[in-house]
Protein backbone atom coordinates (compact mmCIF):
# COMPACT_ATOMS: atom_id res chain seq x y z
CA UNK A 1 0.00 0.00 0.00
CA UNK A 2 2.43 2.06 0.83
CA UNK A 3 4.65 1.30 -2.12
CA UNK A 4 1.57 3.82 -4.03
CA UNK A 5 3.59 6.58 -1.87
CA UNK A 6 6.50 5.84 -2.86
CA UNK A 7 6.53 5.41 -6.18
CA UNK A 8 4.38 8.77 -6.38
CA UNK A 9 7.43 10.07 -4.39
CA UNK A 10 10.20 8.86 -6.79
CA UNK A 11 7.92 10.03 -10.03
CA UNK A 12 8.41 13.32 -8.22
CA UNK A 13 11.59 13.39 -7.22
CA UNK A 14 13.55 11.60 -10.50
CA UNK A 15 12.59 14.79 -12.22
CA UNK A 16 14.62 17.29 -10.32
CA UNK A 17 17.94 17.90 -9.54
CA UNK A 18 19.76 15.53 -7.44
CA UNK A 19 20.48 17.96 -4.89
CA UNK A 20 17.03 18.49 -3.70
CA UNK A 21 16.16 14.97 -3.92
CA UNK A 22 16.33 13.93 -0.45
CA UNK A 23 15.02 16.45 1.06
CA UNK A 24 12.11 17.05 -1.01
CA UNK A 25 11.05 13.52 -0.96
CA UNK A 26 10.99 13.55 2.60
CA UNK A 27 8.94 16.81 3.00
CA UNK A 28 6.65 15.33 0.49
CA UNK A 29 6.27 12.48 2.75
CA UNK A 30 5.63 14.24 5.77
CA UNK A 31 2.92 16.43 4.20
CA UNK A 32 1.46 13.36 2.36
CA UNK A 33 1.03 11.41 5.67
CA UNK A 34 -0.61 14.36 7.40
CA UNK A 35 -2.99 14.47 5.16
CA UNK A 36 -3.64 10.64 4.51
CA UNK A 37 -4.03 10.63 8.60
CA UNK A 38 -6.37 13.17 8.32
CA UNK A 39 -8.37 12.00 5.68
CA UNK A 40 -8.63 8.45 7.69
CA UNK A 41 -9.99 10.01 10.61
CA UNK A 42 -8.23 7.17 13.27
CA UNK A 43 -8.89 3.88 11.22
CA UNK A 44 -6.28 1.76 8.84
CA UNK A 45 -5.50 3.67 5.53
CA UNK A 46 -6.82 1.13 2.79
CA UNK A 47 -5.06 0.56 -0.78
CA UNK A 48 -7.47 3.13 -2.46
CA UNK A 49 -7.23 6.00 0.47
CA UNK A 50 -3.74 6.36 -0.95
CA UNK A 51 -4.72 6.15 -4.22
CA UNK A 52 -7.18 9.17 -3.92
CA UNK A 53 -4.83 11.06 -1.95
CA UNK A 54 -2.34 11.03 -4.54
CA UNK A 55 -4.74 11.71 -7.37
CA UNK A 56 -6.09 14.58 -5.65
CA UNK A 57 -2.25 15.58 -5.14
CA UNK A 58 -2.26 15.81 -8.91
CA UNK A 59 0.20 14.62 -11.69
CA UNK A 60 3.86 14.13 -10.63
CA UNK A 61 5.27 15.93 -13.41
CA UNK A 62 3.28 19.05 -12.51
CA UNK A 63 4.53 18.78 -8.91
CA UNK A 64 8.15 18.79 -9.94
CA UNK A 65 8.04 21.57 -12.44
CA UNK A 66 6.20 23.40 -9.53
CA UNK A 67 9.85 22.92 -7.42
CA UNK A 68 12.40 23.51 -10.50
CA UNK A 69 13.52 26.95 -9.53
CA UNK A 70 13.84 27.86 -13.36
CA UNK A 71 13.03 26.49 -16.53
CA UNK A 72 15.55 24.45 -17.91
CA UNK A 73 17.19 25.28 -20.85
CA UNK A 74 20.68 24.15 -22.79
CA UNK A 75 21.08 27.41 -23.97
CA UNK A 76 18.86 29.85 -22.16
CA UNK A 77 16.88 33.28 -24.16
CA UNK A 78 19.56 34.90 -22.60
CA UNK A 79 22.49 33.70 -24.04
CA UNK A 80 20.82 32.51 -27.42
CA UNK A 81 20.70 35.78 -29.59
CA UNK A 82 24.72 35.36 -29.14
CA UNK A 83 24.74 31.68 -30.07
CA UNK A 84 23.26 32.33 -33.12
CA UNK A 85 25.48 34.83 -33.95
CA UNK A 86 28.29 33.21 -33.58
CA UNK A 87 27.80 30.16 -34.83
CA UNK A 88 26.63 32.04 -37.92
CA UNK A 89 30.17 34.50 -38.57
CA UNK A 90 32.18 30.92 -37.86
CA UNK A 91 30.21 29.04 -40.68
CA UNK A 92 30.49 31.48 -43.08
CA UNK A 93 34.00 31.64 -42.26
CA UNK A 94 34.51 27.86 -42.32
CA UNK A 95 32.55 27.37 -45.24
CA UNK A 96 34.79 30.31 -47.48
CA UNK A 97 37.96 28.42 -46.22
CA UNK A 98 36.90 25.19 -46.88
CA UNK A 99 35.68 26.06 -50.62
CA UNK A 100 39.33 27.87 -50.94
CA UNK A 101 40.95 24.72 -50.36
CA UNK A 102 38.82 22.54 -52.28
CA UNK A 103 39.32 24.86 -55.60
CA UNK A 104 43.39 25.08 -54.59
CA UNK A 105 43.44 21.20 -54.20
CA UNK A 106 41.31 20.36 -57.28
CA UNK A 107 43.49 22.75 -59.49
CA UNK A 108 46.93 21.01 -58.07
CA UNK A 109 45.54 17.76 -59.12
CA UNK A 110 45.60 15.43 -56.06
CA UNK A 111 48.44 12.97 -55.94
CA UNK A 112 46.58 9.93 -55.15
CA UNK A 113 44.99 10.94 -58.89
CA UNK A 114 41.28 10.92 -57.26
CA UNK A 115 39.34 12.13 -59.86
CA UNK A 116 37.10 15.42 -59.28
CA UNK A 117 34.20 13.66 -57.80
CA UNK A 118 35.65 12.32 -55.04
CA UNK A 119 37.21 15.29 -54.13
CA UNK A 120 34.35 17.04 -54.26
CA UNK A 121 32.64 14.26 -52.32
CA UNK A 122 35.38 14.68 -49.73
CA UNK A 123 35.24 18.11 -49.78
CA UNK A 124 31.09 17.93 -48.77
CA UNK A 125 32.83 15.06 -46.12
CA UNK A 126 35.40 17.83 -44.93
CA UNK A 127 31.99 20.18 -44.82
CA UNK A 128 29.72 17.88 -42.84
CA UNK A 129 32.37 16.74 -39.98
CA UNK A 130 33.48 20.55 -40.21
CA UNK A 131 30.04 21.87 -39.40
CA UNK A 132 29.25 18.75 -36.87
CA UNK A 133 32.38 19.41 -34.78
CA UNK A 134 32.01 23.51 -35.37
CA UNK A 135 27.82 23.42 -34.27
CA UNK A 136 28.98 20.66 -31.36
CA UNK A 137 32.16 23.28 -30.09
CA UNK A 138 30.22 26.13 -30.05
CA UNK A 139 27.02 24.84 -28.17
CA UNK A 140 28.95 22.84 -25.61
CA UNK A 141 30.54 25.78 -24.85
CA UNK A 142 27.16 27.69 -24.66
CA UNK A 143 25.95 24.63 -22.45
CA UNK A 144 29.08 25.14 -19.95
CA UNK A 145 28.45 28.82 -19.39
CA UNK A 146 24.85 28.61 -19.31
CA UNK A 147 25.04 25.61 -16.40
CA UNK A 148 28.33 25.48 -14.27
CA UNK A 149 27.87 27.91 -11.30
CA UNK A 150 30.34 30.47 -13.09
CA UNK A 151 28.16 30.55 -15.96
CA UNK A 152 24.98 31.33 -13.81
CA UNK A 153 27.12 34.39 -12.69
CA UNK A 154 28.63 35.05 -16.12
CA UNK A 155 25.21 34.95 -17.21
CA UNK A 156 23.93 37.64 -14.83
CA UNK A 157 26.85 39.62 -15.10
CA UNK A 158 27.45 42.90 -16.80
CA UNK A 159 29.62 41.59 -19.28
CA UNK A 160 27.10 38.48 -19.98
CA UNK A 161 24.65 41.73 -20.08
CA UNK A 162 26.54 43.65 -22.68
CA UNK A 163 27.20 40.88 -24.79
CA UNK A 164 23.52 40.01 -24.81
CA UNK A 165 22.91 43.70 -25.97
CA UNK A 166 25.45 43.00 -28.39
CA UNK A 167 23.04 40.12 -29.78
CA UNK A 168 20.06 41.92 -29.55
CA UNK A 169 21.56 44.96 -31.70
CA UNK A 170 22.89 42.83 -34.17
CA UNK A 171 19.94 40.81 -34.73
CA UNK A 172 18.21 44.34 -35.18
CA UNK A 173 20.46 45.74 -37.25
CA UNK A 174 20.27 42.62 -39.78
CA UNK A 175 16.68 42.80 -38.71
CA UNK A 176 16.71 46.36 -40.31
CA UNK A 177 18.65 45.63 -43.63
CA UNK A 178 16.24 43.14 -44.16
CA UNK A 179 13.14 44.72 -43.64
CA UNK A 180 12.82 46.45 -47.01
CA UNK A 181 13.02 43.39 -48.89
CA UNK A 182 10.84 41.23 -46.16
CA UNK A 183 8.57 43.82 -44.62
CA UNK A 184 8.80 42.56 -41.28
CA UNK A 185 10.45 43.41 -38.40
CA UNK A 186 7.95 41.72 -35.79
CA UNK A 187 10.04 40.07 -32.96
CA UNK A 188 12.45 43.21 -32.98
CA UNK A 189 10.12 45.03 -30.47
CA UNK A 190 8.80 41.94 -28.39
CA UNK A 191 11.74 40.94 -27.22
CA UNK A 192 13.02 44.30 -25.85
CA UNK A 193 11.58 43.38 -22.00
CA UNK A 194 14.49 44.50 -20.22
CA UNK A 195 14.20 47.26 -18.05
CA UNK A 196 14.45 50.24 -19.72
CA UNK A 197 14.40 53.75 -19.18
CA UNK A 198 14.50 56.71 -21.60
CA UNK A 199 17.31 58.64 -20.19
CA UNK A 200 19.78 55.32 -21.50
CA UNK A 201 19.41 56.43 -24.99
CA UNK A 202 22.61 56.95 -26.48
CA UNK A 203 23.37 59.77 -28.48
CA UNK A 204 23.04 59.37 -32.33
CA UNK A 205 26.68 58.80 -33.51
CA UNK A 206 27.96 61.48 -35.93
CA UNK A 207 28.21 59.65 -39.59
CA UNK A 208 31.73 59.22 -39.26
CA UNK A 209 31.81 57.45 -35.76
CA UNK A 210 28.86 54.60 -36.79
CA UNK A 211 30.07 51.39 -37.30
CA UNK A 212 29.06 49.67 -40.38
CA UNK A 213 28.37 46.23 -39.40
CA UNK A 214 28.44 44.80 -43.08
CA UNK A 215 32.22 46.00 -42.82
CA UNK A 216 32.50 44.53 -39.24
CA UNK A 217 31.07 40.90 -40.36
CA UNK A 218 33.34 40.91 -43.81
CA UNK A 219 36.23 42.15 -41.97
CA UNK A 220 35.73 39.11 -39.50
CA UNK A 221 35.23 36.65 -42.03
CA UNK A 222 38.46 37.83 -43.82
CA UNK A 223 40.26 37.72 -40.33
CA UNK A 224 38.96 34.21 -39.97
CA UNK A 225 40.58 32.83 -43.73
CA UNK A 226 43.79 34.35 -42.95
CA UNK A 227 43.91 32.62 -39.44
CA UNK A 228 42.64 29.82 -41.18
CA UNK A 229 45.22 29.51 -44.48
CA UNK A 230 48.20 31.27 -42.66
CA UNK A 231 48.16 28.25 -39.99
CA UNK A 232 46.73 25.32 -41.57
CA UNK A 233 47.60 26.13 -45.34
CA UNK A 234 50.08 28.09 -45.63
CA UNK A 235 52.14 25.38 -48.27
CA UNK A 236 48.93 26.27 -50.03
CA UNK A 237 49.82 30.14 -50.95
CA UNK A 238 51.46 30.28 -54.09
CA UNK A 239 51.46 30.59 -57.86
CA UNK A 240 49.71 27.77 -59.70
CA UNK A 241 49.96 27.05 -63.86
CA UNK A 242 49.01 23.61 -66.08
CA UNK A 243 52.14 22.00 -67.11
CA UNK A 244 51.40 20.76 -70.58
CA UNK A 245 54.42 18.03 -70.18
CA UNK A 246 52.77 15.93 -67.92
CA UNK A 247 49.23 17.65 -68.27
CA UNK A 248 48.81 18.37 -64.42
CA UNK A 249 48.26 21.67 -61.89
CA UNK A 250 51.61 22.58 -60.51
CA UNK A 251 52.00 24.58 -57.50
CA UNK A 252 54.90 26.98 -56.70
CA UNK A 253 54.45 27.70 -52.95
CA UNK A 254 55.51 31.38 -52.51
CA UNK A 255 56.81 31.08 -48.78
CA UNK A 256 59.07 29.21 -46.94
CA UNK A 257 56.81 27.76 -44.79
CA UNK A 258 58.83 27.28 -41.36
CA UNK A 259 60.43 30.28 -41.65
CA UNK A 260 57.04 32.46 -42.01
CA UNK A 261 55.70 30.56 -39.70
CA UNK A 262 57.33 33.22 -37.00
CA UNK A 263 55.65 36.28 -38.84
CA UNK A 264 52.69 34.45 -38.75
CA UNK A 265 52.86 33.93 -34.69
CA UNK A 266 52.97 38.03 -34.77
CA UNK A 267 50.03 38.35 -37.33
CA UNK A 268 47.66 35.70 -35.52
CA UNK A 269 48.09 38.16 -32.30
CA UNK A 270 47.15 41.16 -34.63
CA UNK A 271 44.25 39.08 -36.51
CA UNK A 272 42.86 38.05 -32.96
CA UNK A 273 42.99 41.84 -31.76
CA UNK A 274 41.66 43.27 -34.68
CA UNK A 275 38.72 40.44 -34.49
CA UNK A 276 38.31 41.82 -31.24
CA UNK A 277 38.19 45.23 -32.18
CA UNK A 278 35.48 44.52 -34.70
CA UNK A 279 33.20 42.24 -32.69
CA UNK A 280 33.18 45.03 -29.48
CA UNK A 281 32.38 47.56 -32.72
CA UNK A 282 29.73 45.63 -33.79
CA UNK A 283 28.26 45.22 -30.27
CA UNK A 284 28.58 48.91 -29.24
CA UNK A 285 27.69 50.10 -32.98
CA UNK A 286 29.53 53.16 -32.93
CA UNK A 287 33.56 54.02 -33.23
CA UNK A 288 34.96 56.03 -29.88
CA UNK A 289 38.44 57.14 -28.72
CA UNK A 290 39.58 53.27 -27.20
CA UNK A 291 38.44 51.91 -30.30
CA UNK A 292 39.70 54.28 -32.81
CA UNK A 293 43.67 53.58 -30.35
CA UNK A 294 43.15 50.00 -30.85
CA UNK A 295 42.76 50.23 -34.57
CA UNK A 296 45.75 52.50 -34.85
CA UNK A 297 48.11 49.86 -33.05
CA UNK A 298 46.74 47.09 -35.25
CA UNK A 299 47.58 49.06 -38.35
CA UNK A 300 51.01 49.79 -36.81
CA UNK A 301 51.90 46.25 -35.89
CA UNK A 302 50.87 44.61 -38.64
CA UNK A 303 52.95 46.97 -40.75
CA UNK A 304 55.73 46.07 -38.99
CA UNK A 305 55.15 42.84 -39.51
CA UNK A 306 54.89 43.29 -42.88
CA UNK A 307 58.15 45.50 -43.58
CA UNK A 308 60.18 42.71 -41.43
CA UNK A 309 58.66 40.05 -43.69
CA UNK A 310 59.32 41.85 -46.83
CA UNK A 311 63.17 42.43 -45.51
CA UNK A 312 64.05 38.67 -44.44
CA UNK A 313 64.38 36.93 -48.52
CA UNK A 314 64.45 33.68 -46.71
CA UNK A 315 60.92 33.84 -45.70
CA UNK A 316 60.13 32.92 -49.61
CA UNK A 317 60.45 29.74 -51.02
CA UNK A 318 63.67 31.45 -53.55
CA UNK A 319 65.41 28.08 -54.04
CA UNK A 320 61.56 26.41 -55.04
CA UNK A 321 60.70 29.44 -57.41
CA UNK A 322 64.20 29.36 -59.23
CA UNK A 323 64.23 25.74 -60.01
CA UNK A 324 60.72 26.06 -61.25
CA UNK A 325 61.53 29.10 -63.73
CA UNK A 326 64.56 27.40 -64.87
CA UNK A 327 62.65 24.23 -65.58
CA UNK A 328 59.81 26.27 -67.77
CA UNK A 329 62.55 28.32 -69.21
CA UNK A 330 61.42 31.64 -68.30
CA UNK A 331 63.98 34.41 -68.51
CA UNK A 332 65.04 34.39 -64.85
CA UNK A 333 66.76 37.93 -64.59
CA UNK A 334 64.05 39.90 -66.19
CA UNK A 335 61.07 37.98 -63.90
CA UNK A 336 63.14 38.37 -60.62
CA UNK A 337 63.38 42.44 -61.51
CA UNK A 338 59.77 42.81 -61.93
CA UNK A 339 59.00 40.75 -58.76
CA UNK A 340 61.48 42.66 -56.32
CA UNK A 341 59.51 46.28 -58.37
CA UNK A 342 56.39 44.64 -57.44
CA UNK A 343 57.16 44.28 -53.97
CA UNK A 344 58.59 47.79 -53.51
CA UNK A 345 55.10 48.96 -55.30
CA UNK A 346 53.21 47.01 -53.22
CA UNK A 347 55.29 47.95 -49.77
CA UNK A 348 54.87 51.53 -50.80
CA UNK A 349 51.06 51.06 -51.32
CA UNK A 350 50.48 49.35 -47.80
CA UNK A 351 52.98 52.36 -46.12
CA UNK A 352 50.25 54.48 -47.59
CA UNK A 353 47.13 52.96 -46.42
CA UNK A 354 48.48 52.38 -43.49
CA UNK A 355 49.53 56.20 -42.89
CA UNK A 356 46.19 57.33 -44.06
CA UNK A 357 44.22 55.03 -41.97
CA UNK A 358 46.23 55.78 -39.08
CA UNK A 359 46.14 59.65 -39.84
CA UNK A 360 42.16 59.00 -40.34
CA UNK A 361 41.78 57.51 -37.05
CA UNK A 362 43.86 59.99 -34.84
CA UNK A 363 42.05 62.72 -36.29
CA UNK A 364 38.60 61.50 -35.70
CA UNK A 365 39.69 60.44 -31.94
CA UNK A 366 41.30 63.96 -31.34
CA UNK A 367 38.21 65.29 -32.77
CA UNK A 368 36.00 63.12 -30.34
CA UNK A 369 37.97 64.11 -27.57
CA UNK A 370 37.80 67.98 -28.31
CA UNK A 371 33.88 68.09 -29.01
CA UNK B 1 -9.65 26.30 -25.82
CA UNK B 2 -13.57 26.82 -25.02
CA UNK B 3 -15.15 30.49 -23.95
CA UNK B 4 -15.56 28.96 -20.69
CA UNK B 5 -12.35 27.32 -20.00
CA UNK B 6 -10.42 30.75 -21.27
CA UNK B 7 -13.09 32.42 -18.18
CA UNK B 8 -11.81 29.68 -16.06
CA UNK B 9 -7.85 30.01 -16.88
CA UNK B 10 -8.45 33.73 -16.02
CA UNK B 11 -9.95 33.64 -13.17
CA UNK B 12 -6.52 30.86 -11.90
CA UNK B 13 -4.51 33.89 -13.35
CA UNK B 14 -6.23 36.38 -11.03
CA UNK B 15 -6.26 33.74 -7.28
CA UNK B 16 -2.63 32.69 -8.05
CA UNK B 17 -1.45 36.43 -8.09
CA UNK B 18 -3.03 36.67 -4.64
CA UNK B 19 -1.19 32.69 -3.44
CA UNK B 20 1.96 34.93 -1.89
CA UNK B 21 0.42 37.65 -0.02
CA UNK B 22 -2.16 35.45 1.23
CA UNK B 23 0.53 32.66 2.39
CA UNK B 24 3.01 34.95 3.87
CA UNK B 25 -0.17 36.82 5.89
CA UNK B 26 -0.66 33.30 7.17
CA UNK B 27 3.17 32.90 9.04
CA UNK B 28 3.60 34.84 11.54
CA UNK B 29 3.67 32.01 13.89
CA UNK B 30 5.63 28.49 12.51
CA UNK B 31 3.48 26.02 10.06
CA UNK B 32 4.61 22.94 8.81
CA UNK B 33 3.08 22.04 5.04
CA UNK B 34 -0.07 20.42 6.16
CA UNK B 35 -1.20 22.26 8.84
CA UNK B 36 -1.07 25.55 6.43
CA UNK B 37 -3.13 24.03 3.72
CA UNK B 38 -5.87 23.58 6.71
CA UNK B 39 -5.20 26.90 7.97
CA UNK B 40 -5.57 28.66 4.16
CA UNK B 41 -8.32 26.61 3.70
CA UNK B 42 -10.46 27.71 6.86
CA UNK B 43 -9.93 31.58 5.52
CA UNK B 44 -11.58 30.63 2.13
CA UNK B 45 -8.54 30.00 0.39
CA UNK B 46 -8.16 26.91 -1.68
CA UNK B 47 -4.39 25.89 -2.75
CA UNK B 48 -3.19 22.72 -4.42
CA UNK B 49 -0.91 21.22 -1.72
CA UNK B 50 1.08 20.25 -5.02
CA UNK B 51 1.41 24.09 -5.50
CA UNK B 52 2.19 25.43 -1.59
CA UNK B 53 4.88 23.28 -1.06
CA UNK B 54 6.64 24.24 -4.05
CA UNK B 55 5.59 27.51 -3.24
CA UNK B 56 7.18 27.60 0.77
CA UNK B 57 10.58 26.11 -0.86
CA UNK B 58 10.79 29.42 -3.47
CA UNK B 59 10.05 31.71 -0.70
CA UNK B 60 12.45 30.31 1.81
CA UNK B 61 14.91 30.38 -1.10
CA UNK B 62 13.93 34.18 -1.65
CA UNK B 63 14.90 34.54 2.04
CA UNK B 64 11.41 35.55 2.58
CA UNK B 65 10.54 32.50 5.17
CA UNK B 66 12.76 30.28 7.35
CA UNK B 67 12.23 26.89 7.86
CA UNK B 68 13.31 24.39 10.55
CA UNK B 69 12.75 20.16 10.90
CA UNK B 70 11.14 19.62 14.26
CA UNK B 71 11.79 15.97 15.63
CA UNK B 72 8.25 15.27 16.72
CA UNK B 73 5.40 12.59 17.37
CA UNK B 74 4.25 10.89 14.36
CA UNK B 75 6.67 12.32 11.96
CA UNK B 76 9.51 14.80 11.69
CA UNK B 77 7.77 18.48 9.93
CA UNK B 78 9.32 21.24 8.74
CA UNK B 79 8.47 24.25 9.47
CA UNK B 80 8.04 27.62 8.34
CA UNK B 81 7.85 31.30 9.56
CA UNK B 82 8.09 34.61 8.63
CA UNK B 83 12.07 36.16 8.19
CA UNK B 84 12.72 39.49 9.18
CA UNK B 85 12.76 40.26 5.28
CA UNK B 86 9.62 37.95 4.90
CA UNK B 87 8.02 40.89 7.27
CA UNK B 88 8.91 43.72 5.46
CA UNK B 89 7.74 42.29 1.85
CA UNK B 90 4.58 41.85 3.72
CA UNK B 91 4.20 44.89 4.74
CA UNK B 92 4.51 46.20 1.38
CA UNK B 93 2.36 43.56 -0.35
CA UNK B 94 -0.08 44.72 2.17
CA UNK B 95 -0.16 48.46 1.49
CA UNK B 96 0.28 47.58 -2.49
CA UNK B 97 -3.09 45.38 -1.70
CA UNK B 98 -4.88 47.78 0.13
CA UNK B 99 -4.15 50.34 -2.96
CA UNK B 100 -4.95 47.51 -5.39
CA UNK B 101 -8.49 47.25 -3.69
CA UNK B 102 -9.37 51.11 -3.64
CA UNK B 103 -8.83 51.41 -7.32
CA UNK B 104 -10.10 48.14 -8.44
CA UNK B 105 -13.43 48.64 -6.47
CA UNK B 106 -13.67 52.27 -7.50
CA UNK B 107 -13.12 50.94 -10.85
CA UNK B 108 -16.07 48.10 -10.75
CA UNK B 109 -18.18 50.07 -8.92
CA UNK B 110 -18.25 52.48 -11.85
CA UNK B 111 -18.56 49.79 -14.44
CA UNK B 112 -21.52 48.25 -12.46
CA UNK B 113 -22.89 52.25 -12.69
CA UNK B 114 -22.33 51.98 -16.56
CA UNK B 115 -23.97 48.78 -16.82
CA UNK B 116 -27.36 49.66 -15.50
CA UNK B 117 -27.96 52.42 -17.71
Amino acid sequence: MMTWMDRYLYAVTRRLPKSMREDIERELRSNLMDALEERLEGRDATEQDVLDLLNEFGDPEKVASEYMPEKRYLIGPELIDLYWMILKIVGIAVGIGLTIALVVSALQGDPTQKGLIEIIIGYFGTLWSAAISLVGTITIIFAVIQYTTAGQEFSHSKAAEELRQAGREIEEAFKETEAPRTGKSKHAKEKQTKTWSADQLPVVPASTDRVSISDSVVSLVFIGLALLVFNVYPDKIGAYFFDDAVAKWVAIPLFNVAILSAYVMFYNFVWVLEALLHVRLIQKGRWGFAERMVKILVSLLGLGIFIALIQNPAVFNTEGIKTALIQYGIDLSSLAKLGILNLKILMVIIILGTAVEVIKQAYYAVKSKVV
Amino acid sequence: MTQNDAIQNLMQELRRGTLVIGVLSQLHEPEYGYSLVQKLNDSGMTIDQGTLYPLLRRLEKQSLLESNWEVEDPRPRRYYQLSVTGREALEALKTEWNELVKTMNLMLSLDSEEASK
